[in-house]
């Protein structure tokens, strides 16, 4: 009878082990991951107005400063939507020999405010959750 | 000679070889061959197959191990050689003893074997079932340890909603398989101990040849202060 409960608890304690459930929802741990929720791979590290053309036009332009992890990655895009003057600009992955800032330029008139959507996607299009919404008046 | 004892004699050969003056041959065909034996007149107990006999009538018990006795008088007629074939049928007791005997064989190996079998049969199915359920268990963490490592987001989507999932229901598949394995091993240990136990309670019958010890008193043994019986006692060794 003995023998018989140690083989059972043999069994139970071999059942145990391979018990294994996977959280699903609390996997999103990875920054290349859509439902990420921690920092973006991008950050703005300015947003200038600069005379344009001989000074007839001005252009905002924005500092972009790419996580130097999403440099290993080849086939990223960066969407900028701007909303004042509804435009989608779509730039390509940045040559990694360059420096990890993105300068992205807008025409825009002095005095006004503009907003700017700047989404990431990597490989196939899927959204990742690194928007930026920044807003910044042009002004010299 | 009565008629039940005529009844007995199935075939009776009279052959015309020439023995000698007031005196015939019997040739006994006694079946079963080995084991047969015979009081001859109720004095001599032989087992020889030809004997020479003064005419007339004669008295045999013939008797065989775990077969009838039979009791009969046979006629030897001068100068003519008898051929006598008979077989022993079985005793009742006997036959009995030997379907007693095979049901006691049959219950030990049904309570031993079919647990056992059951036990072996579960035992692999466990054994199998544990290597499944191995083999899940890691394909599993396996993937979970990847999604670390994706640097594409299609991928990572892929294997949150469609791998994951995939090998999750796996393994519980394999978890449920294997308890079911182990519950089903656990069973026939159980049964098997239980079945050695109770086959061990199988009494085999004895078997006590009667016929023998009644065979063994008919001997009629002469001494020198006249006469004596020898008694026979059968003790079954195993």
């Amino acid at each position: 009878m003995k023998s018989n409960v140690l083989f059972l608890l043999a069994c139970a304690a071999i059942l145990g082990c391979r018990k294994h459930d996977v959280d699903i929802a609390s996997l999103n741990t990875s920054r290349f991951d859509p439902d990420w929720v921690g920092p973006s791979f991008m950050r703005i590290d300015s947003i200038r107005t600069v005379p344009y053309a001989s000074g007839a036009l001005h252009r905002q332009q924005i500092h972009l400063h790419l996580d130097e992890e999403l440099r290993n990655v080849q086939d990223y895009v960066i969407r900028v939507i701007e909303y004042t003057v509804p435009d989608t600009t779509i730039y390509p992955a940045v040559d990694p020999a360059q420096p990890t800032v993105v300068i992205l330029n807008y025409l825009v008139q002095l005095g006004e405010e503009y907003c700017y959507d700047i989404d990431l996607r990597i490989g196939s299009g899927i959204l990742l959750n690194h928007r930026l919404s920044p807003c910044a008046v042009a002004e010299l | 000679m009565n008629l039940r004892d005529l009844s007995l004699l199935p075939i009776l050969l009279f052959a015309s070889i020439t023995v000698g003056q007031g005196k015939g041959e019997i040739k006994l065909h006694v079946s079963p061959h080995n084991g047969v034996e015979y009081v001859l007149d109720g004095k001599e107990r032989l087992s020889n197959r030809g004997l020479v006999l003064p005419a007339g009538d004669h008295r045999f018990v013939f008797w065989a191990p775990d077969r009838k006795m039979l009791d009969t008088t046979l006629t030897i007629v001068a100068d003519t050689t008898i051929l006598f074939y008979k077989i022993l049928p079985i005793t009742d007791a006997y036959r009995a003893y030997k379907v007693e005997q095979k049901r006691a064989v049959q219950g030990r190996f049904f309570y031993r074997a079919i647990p056992l079998v059951l036990t072996a049969t579960a035992g692999v199915f466990a054994w199998n079932s544990n290597k499944k359920d191995r083999e899940a268990y890691d394909a599993l963490v396996a993937a979970e340890d990847s999604y670390n490592s994706l640097r594409v987001p299609l991928a990572i989507t892929g294997l949150k909603d469609q791998v994951l999932p995939s090998l999750q229901a796996d393994l519980d598949a394999a978890n449920r398989r294997l308890t079911m394995a182990v519950a089903l091993a656990g069973v026939g240990v159980v049964a098997t101990i239980l079945g050695f136990i109770k086959a061990g309670r199988i009494v085999e019958p004895t078997y006590k040849d009667k016929g023998k010890v009644e065979f063994d008193g008919l001997v009629w043994m002469p001494s020198r202060n006249g006469s004596s019986i020898q008694l026979g006692m059968h003790i079954p060794i195993r």
